[in-house]
């Protein structure tokens, strides 16, 4: 069985509180409050050796859509 | 073959492709930032085909109102329907206290179109993620259904629409 995701942007804690109420105890689903505050990481600072081998953030589109929306539903394999 | 000459044949299509739990990514526009890679619908990801019935009844409610088709949209209302709205202190009660307000907005935005994104069903309820156009302003509805009827809504929705729908009713 497929499990979802709602992953809610942190502003809109409204929602955020409302789909948790509405999907408490769904196996298929779970909602989650984005905590994420943008790319820590600088985006030209040359390092001289990163030990980050891959970006943590798997699904770097959501990050994209959070920015427009209050919410994105995520399929998980 | 299309089969049901009623039917436009996309809505067909999209009805048998439902049937079959095929997933369906929709291919948008590449310049849109809001583009919902990971989240297009795809009634492949509903579970169960009480699932993908559930997600059905509720896509045939945007069907309708997309069409202007606030009878159609009415009928698929259960009689005790509650229609309620993020910050907005009265709800709808009832198929007809709906009605009213639907033809109000209808009146007011007759451009007012709603394509759904994304969406996620669990038992009984379905979070649908919508984009209303042609304002661009996205929100979502949480549907729950009684038996094949809509039992309750609610709606999360930005100021812009909030306070329009709000005004109107």
């Amino acid at each position: 069985m497929a499990r979802q995701l709602v992953i809610v942007a942190r502003e809109h804690p409204d929602l955020y509180s409302y789909l948790r109420e509405r999907f408490a105890g769904r196996a298929q689903a779970e909602v989650l409050l984005d905590r994420r505050v943008g790319q820590r990481r600088g985006e030209h600072v040359p390092v001289p050796s990163d030990r980050r081998r891959q970006d943590r953030r798997a699904r770097p589109g959501v990050d994209t859509m959070l920015r427009s929306r209050s919410h994105v539903i995520v399929t998980l394999p | 073959m299309i089969k049901h000459p009623g039917k436009t044949d996309v809505v067909e299509i999209r009805d048998r492709i439902l049937d079959k739990g095929v997933t369906v990514r929709r291919v948008r526009d590449p310049n849109d930032s809001g583009a919902p890679a990971a989240s297009a619908v795809g009634a492949g990801e509903l579970s169960s085909p009480s699932e993908r019935a559930a997600f059905r009844i509720v896509q045939k409610a945007f069907d309708a109102w997309n069409d202007h088709d606030v009878e159609g949209c009415t009928a698929l209302l259960d009689q005790g329907y509650v229609g309620e709205m993020h910050q907005t202190a009265s709800a709808l009660r009832g198929p007809e206290d709906a009605r009213l307000a639907m033809q109000s907005i209808r009146e007011s935005l007759p451009d007012l179109r709603l394509t759904i994104e994304s969406a996620l069903t669990v038992g009984d309820d379905v979070l649908v993620s919508w984009r209303a156009m042609p304002s661009e302003v996205v929100g979502c509805t949480v549907t729950r259904l009684q038996g094949r009827k809509i039992a309750h809504t609610w709606t999360y929705a930005p100021n812009r629409l909030r306070s329009k729908a709000t005004e109107l009713r």
